[in-house]
């Protein structure tokens, strides 16, 4: 049977990280989160306050990411136990990118298990950008993400290209249950989502205002 | 005068090899890559006339200052010379200014001495904005106003670069970044007061080219 809007928003990470998302967005995506039961919201950090004194008492995560694409592990590190003080309880981390094409996996490998290790029991989802990576590139990235000890592989920040259902496919058919899957990144039909849904992603990253679409019209079938 | 770049997503080891061996036959001012190759660049260039550059947050300078500071000096530490910030792009959309003027300071006073430009990103600001926001930077301490990532489509125009010299009037140097592909507009730029550019290695390689032709 095919989710509700509900039950949709429950699966779902609110995002507002578009470049000039000011403090007034921040407050109507805080807004959505409660109206829809959003089960994350995800801003940018200099808002990660706002965002936790804005959902505090709800139930609603307020998720963060700890730095980009390219950034040393140290930093991703620092970033992400900043996060956590200031009362995120996710994160989103980016696979180093430029480690990866290089062939340097166990770099790939080392900088996720920093950052989980500085996230300890909060749950780390680490993206692999499935738009700039080949099938079997994503087969080893999920590899990689496993053995870096995530709690989600995450398919895509969103600026590269969508994520497809066929990226969806060769993810869950590498990682076969041993870890979650995040889909993010151009996600707009309700069609894909349940296809998405089916083969075993338990989590949207949406910007909120395209979340509302899809939980309305999860709502309306 | 110029920040020879290259930070793609997908960019590897092997790119950074080049661009340290276009540095050391072309003399670039700086090279510029992706963070978490700083020590390969700049062990790469130890001893040339190059430096290496490093940039200290994401695309819209969304961190909180002392983040973007904590990560400036890593990258001092690591070898860069030089560090290229981006305004918080958030809190100058929420008008948030006295923030914004802030995040910048916070940013200088960690690099003290060393270069810090810092990118106000002109394809999202008006005209109005541009000047506000080229203020906000002289203010912050930057040592230079740095036009644009290069990460939204739009390119520099001369007319912004004109913008931003009316307003720092010289109490700022300019780097002029994003889209600039063409000898007529970095002497036009040059013209304006322009003393430093960032450019994609490929397409910096074909302006000096075209320098060298003329």
């Amino acid at each position: 049977m095919p989710v509700n809007g509900k039950q949709l928003a429950a699966m779902m990470d609110g995002t507002l990280i578009a470049p000039c998302s000011t403090k007034a967005q921040t407050q109507e995506l805080i807004d959505a989160a409660k109206k829809y039961g959003f089960y994350s919201v995800i801003g940018v950090p200099c808002f990660y306050p706002m965002l936790v004194e804005g959902v505090r008492g709800t139930g609603i995560v307020v998720g963060s990411g700890c730095g980009g694409i390219m950034v040393p592990t140290e930093i991703k590190v620092l970033f992400a136990k900043d996060d956590l003080r200031v009362g995120c309880t996710e994160c989103d981390m980016v696979m180093n990118l430029p480690a990866f094409k290089s062939g340097l996996y166990d770099e790939v490998v080392r900088d996720i298990r920093a950052v989980k290790d500085a996230m300890g029991d909060h749950v780390l989802k680490c993206i692999i950008e499935t738009p700039l990576l080949s099938d079997d590139e994503i087969r080893k990235a999920c590899e990689l993400v496993i053995e870096g000890g995530a709690d989600y592989v995450k398919t895509a920040v969103g600026r590269d290209g969508p994520a497809t259902v066929h990226h969806i496919e060769v993810m869950a058919e590498a990682v076969k249950g041993r870890i979650k899957m995040k889909a993010s990144g151009g996600i707009r039909e309700l069609e894909k989502v349940d296809r998405m849904i089916e083969l075993g992603v338990s989590r949207f990253g949406v910007s909120f205002g395209s979340g509302i679409k899809l939980i309305e019209a999860a709502n309306q079938r | 005068m110029l920040d020879a770049t290259q930070i793609g997503s997908c960019c590897t080891k092997d790119d950074m090899e080049k661009l340290i061996a276009l540095a050391h036959e072309h003399h670039f001012f700086s090279v510029i890559g992706p963070r978490c190759f700083v020590p390969l660049l700049a062990a790469g260039v130890r001893g040339s006339d190059t430096i290496a550059g490093s940039g200290c947050c994401t695309d819209t300078g969304c961190e909180p200052g002392y983040l973007k500071a904590h990560a400036a000096l890593d990258s001092l530490r690591l070898g860069a010379g030089e560090i290229d910030m981006v305004m918080n792009l958030h809190y100058f959309k929420s008008g948030m200014y006295q923030e914004v003027v802030e995040d910048i300071r916070a940013v200088k006073e960690a690099v003290g001495d060393h270069v810090l430009k810092c990118i106000i990103e002109v394809p999202l600001l008006d005209d109005g904005e541009i000047k506000t926001a080229a203020e906000l930077v002289v203010e912050g301490g930057a040592d230079f106003v740095k036009t644009a990532t290069g990460t939204i489509p739009q390119p520099t125009t001369v007319h912004q670069v004109e913008l931003i010299a009316k307003a720092v009037r010289g109490r700022a140097q300019i780097k002029a970044a994003g889209g600039i592909r063409t000898l007529q507009t970095v002497e036009e730029m040059i013209g304006l007061g322009v003393t430093r550019f960032g450019v994609s290695v490929g397409s910096a390689l074909k302006i000096m080219e075209a320098a060298d032709a003329r």
